[in-house]
């Protein structure tokens, strides 16, 4: 008993207490993404030196937004220990509808204003057949995800579709001398940021964690899934927007390219699969850590479709080495009692 | 054991233990504020019924400001789901609450803590992926608004928090899965303090601090008391609730059967209001005596922070009671036997030492286990009869390597004879069976293994009356033919007219020894309560 007393006192608010309370297990799986992003800028740094310029950079930035914001929201519903197929739907509803319905700059920009207010419907129809019915997230988003697919080819049957130029401009236009599309992520980087560290996402890691302990303590567990849900949709239709502005055209099948991407993201930026654990600010390093193994999988001159095996390499490497240093961390405690 | 603990003055050990404490930084503890409208808490007519339970049977209950009131009760009595209702975890089917003259809602944990009723739970509930500071103010930021959480500020609440009330030091950034057991109770208590609530429940919030830590938490009951709340306060320890408790209150089958102040009841009488009369038709008469042989022999054996440094034998032909409150080594030492935990300690079987490291290696070493959880960790749900008997012991009946449907429904069929299973036949689903049925075909299960000793978790939870007969019929039946058997059993009953000895374990260690006279329902609830012997 003696010994129990003890480690209540060890780990008292000394210094050494705290010290020791920033665990391996705490502090990895939130640095290892920036150090594989970091790794994978410098390795292409060495391959191709341009691409330190600042055009290729905004490129990347280009390239990878669509996905960043679909794993953002990704991360929402992984958080509670959901999951999101309908995302994929969502994306390709919001680029039919773009492709169809924006014709000129009035109409673009109430169709904008449209997807802005009621992305979230969607999300918020799963939540609540999730919370109600009690089907699990991954056989409701995998229906939803089909009934979207199929609106999606409603309403836009083949690729095409001509969105105006003036569109694409507003995206690839510049303010203050800043190109749109860093003055768009910053914005995005400090509003994911911000909700990292807000009331909901704690809530949502404690539904995902233990959600009769998160009932016992006082959260509202169907409010707060459902909003999760209706915060992925909203991220998805934002993407569906902003890929409209890059391609100026409209493909019923687009999503499904994004969809385990965006799961992938969200884990390699830090987020467990079972819940509990992550923050919407990793997904945007995930999601540039997908993107840039892509570049410099083209940069060692490997078909393009090499990529796909290098970024499950990273997924991997991203689940395993956590765990490796929990499991060594665990095996080196045992030891020391 | 009579007279072996005096009923002190619970306001005078309150101070003892305050002094004994850090001293609490705000001037609350001083002098005792009585309030002039003193605070009420009263519950009329509580119904909550299960299928084919009835947990609460129109409970009555009032308890007063300004009193630490404790609640006894055996396992299943109702106190958890009483505790439910307070905390709105569970709505009751009929019943109301009152908290000073208002009715509460009782519908969520959230509105209950809002009325001013806070619960800290036997079972920790906090999400383990949290840190300390996290858990403790989770249920309180505000719920419509997103509401940035500044890391630093509620780090800062955290330590004043526990500055205030004198906590054992606990650091706020730590997560509560890498807490120990004591201070994920110590965070729990934090947490339903943190809203300084009117009435506060102790739900065994005290089963697994050591001692000085237990101090800190009676303290606090004490001083919470004096500030003419209301403290609720469960314990299966008597000699806390002779030290903290006002009044005392035990329910038994869903209704209380008893309440009177905690200075004029004694040991036994709260000890024969938990346990009630109960019929003792079920249990068949021992056919053999045990043999001289050892069929299993520990010694030494100990799991970290759950079983220390456990010796027993359990004989050829014996059955070996193990008894205690829950949470105190019992369910640990069995998985321990099986591998499924790790120990240390020594481990004999038939008079060869084995390494229980694995499932698997106890099997073959010659150790079976029905497990605690059946539907979860025993049975193939969705499988039928025939393939849950056969499943650990496949090879025999298979010929090259490929299982021989023919051998498997004989096999089958003869441990549905010889057990009297109830089933229209072999491939019937496991689902389709009763409780008790279930479990036979588990006992099936393991019989084929041919193991020496068997070891029994909570056989008959769950089980009928008449099917609980039969199994323990059969249980007799095993241990004639020469295998031991350690039983562990939440029922304290079971395990007097079952056993041949009972071990009783308390904190890990095995407290007492029972044969004979003082093989007694009574005697293990003492050993287990360490009533008695005093509190260590």
């Amino acid at each position: 008993m003696s010994e129990l007393a003890s480690t209540v006192r060890a780990s008292g608010a000394s210094w050494l207490g705290r010290v020791r309370s920033a665990e391996a297990d705490d502090v990895v799986p939130v640095v290892l993404p920036f150090v594989l992003l970091a790794g994978l800028i410098v390795w292409l740094a060495f391959l191709l030196p341009t691409s330190l310029q600042s055009g290729q950079l905004v490129l990347t930035l280009d390239q990878s937004t669509v996905l960043i914001l679909l794993a953002a929201g990704q991360v929402f519903v992984l958080l509670t220990g959901g999951i999101d197929l309908s995302v994929a739907g969502v994306l390709a509803v919001a680029n039919g509808i773009c492709a169809t319905h924006m014709h000129g700059q009035g109409s673009a920009i109430s169709i904008a204003l449209a997807i802005v207010l009621l992305g979230w419907v969607p999300g918020a129809i799963n939540g609540a057949i999730i919370v109600f019915s009690g089907i699990k997230p991954i056989i409701v988003t995998l229906a939803t995800w089909f009934i979207w697919s199929g609106v999606a080819l409603v309403i836009l049957p083949v690729a095409g579709g001509a969105i105006p130029l003036s569109v694409g401009n507003l995206w690839t236009g510049s303010f203050l001398g800043l190109a749109n599309v860093v003055w768009f992520a910053l914005i995005l980087a400090v509003a994911l940021l911000w909700i990292g560290r807000s009331g909901l996402v704690l809530r949502l890691r404690a539904i995902g964690s233990h959600p009769l302990g998160a009932f016992h303590s006082g959260v509202p567990i169907r409010r707060n899934v459902v909003i999760a849900y209706a915060l992925a949709s909203w991220f998805a239709a934002l993407g569906g927007l902003v890929l409209s502005a890059q391609s100026l055209s409209g493909d019923p099948g687009v999503g499904n390219s994004y969809l385990l991407p965006s799961i992938a993201a969200a884990v390699i930026g830090g987020t467990r699969l079972n819940g509990g654990v992550g923050a919407p600010f990793g997904a945007l390093v995930g999601a540039l850590v997908l993107g840039y193994v892509t570049q410099v999988t083209l940069a060692t001159g490997l078909a393009a479709n090499w990529s796909l095996v290098f970024a499950s390499l990273i997924l991997v490497l991203g689940v395993s080495i956590p765990a490796l240093v929990h499991a060594v961390g665990r095996r080196l405690a045992m030891r020391r009692a | 054991m009579a007279g072996g603990l005096r009923s002190t003055t619970a306001a005078g050990v309150a101070s003892a233990a305050l002094v004994a404490g850090s001293a609490p930084a705000e001037a609350a503890v001083g002098a005792p504020e009585v309030p002039a409208e003193r605070l009420e808490l009263t519950c009329h007519g509580l119904l909550k019924r299960y299928p084919g339970v009835t947990a609460l049977d129109g409970l009555d209950f009032a308890a007063r400001g300004g009193t630490v009131h404790a609640l006894l009760g055996e396992n299943g009595a109702g106190k958890s789901t009483f505790v439910k209702i307070l905390g709105g975890v569970l709505r009751p089917d009929a019943g109301r609450v009152e908290l000073d003259g208002a009715e509460l809602p009782l519908a969520t944990p959230r509105g209950q803590r809002r009325a001013g009723i806070s619960v800290a739970y036997q079972d920790p509930s906090l999400p383990p992926d949290l840190t300390v500071a996290e858990a403790i103010w989770l249920g309180q930021l505000a719920a419509g608004r997103l509401g940035g959480v500044s890391r630093g500020a509620l780090r800062t609440r955290t330590l004043a928090l526990i500055d205030r009330l004198g906590a054992p030091p606990l650091s706020p950034d730590v997560r509560i899965r890498s807490l120990s057991t004591a201070q994920q109770a110590i965070a729990e208590l934090l947490r339903a303090l943190a809203s300084d609530p009117r009435v506060l429940i102790m739900d065994e919030a005290t089963a697994t601090l050591p001692p000085s830590e237990a101090q800190w938490a009676l303290g606090l009951a004490r001083e919470l008391a004096g500030r003419g709340r209301i403290v609720i306060f469960i314990s299966h320890r008597i000699a806390e609730i002779r030290q903290v408790a006002d009044v005392v209150s035990v329910l038994r089958n869903g209704a209380r059967v008893l309440e009177r102040q905690a200075d004029a009841v004694s040991d036994d009488e709260m000890i024969d209001a938990m346990l009630g009369r109960k019929p003792a038709r079920l249990y068949p008469p021992p056919t053999a005596a045990p043999r001289e042989a050892v069929a299993m022999s520990v010694r030494g054996l100990s799991v970290p922070n759950r079983v220390d440094d456990v010796s027993f034998d359990v004989r050829e032909g014996e059955i070996v009671g193990l008894a205690g409150l829950e949470g105190h080594g019992q369910a640990d030492l069995l998985l321990a036997l099986f591998g499924l935990v790790q120990s240390r300690g020594e481990v004999r079987v038939g008079g060869e030492a084995v390494s229980v490291r694995s499932p698997r290696g106890a099997m073959a070493d010659g150790l079976a286990l029905i497990p605690e959880d059946r539907r979860h960790h025993g049975l193939l749900l969705t499988k039928t009869i025939r393939e849950n008997v056969t499943l650990s012991t496949l090879s025999q009946v298979s010929r090259f390597g490929f299982v021989s449907r023919r051998s498997e429904i004989a096999a089958t069929a003869e441990a549905i004879r010889d057990l009297e299973i109830k089933c229209r036949g072999p491939e019937d689903g496991v689902t389709s069976l009763s409780g008790g049925n279930q479990q036979k075909v588990l006992i099936a299960k393991l019989l084929r293994l041919d193991a020496r000793v068997l070891l029994l978790h909570d056989l008959t939870r769950g089980v009928d009356v008449g099917t609980k007969a039969e199994i323990f019929a059969l249980i007799r039946a095993i241990a004639a033919s020469g295998r031991g058997i350690l039983f562990y059993s939440t029922d304290a009953q079971e395990l007097v007219h079952m056993c041949d000895r009972i071990l009783v374990m308390r904190r890990g260690h095995i407290a007492a020894t029972l044969t004979g006279d003082v093989q007694t329902e009574a005697g293990i609830m003492r050993a287990a309560f360490g009533a008695g012997a005093g509190d260590e």
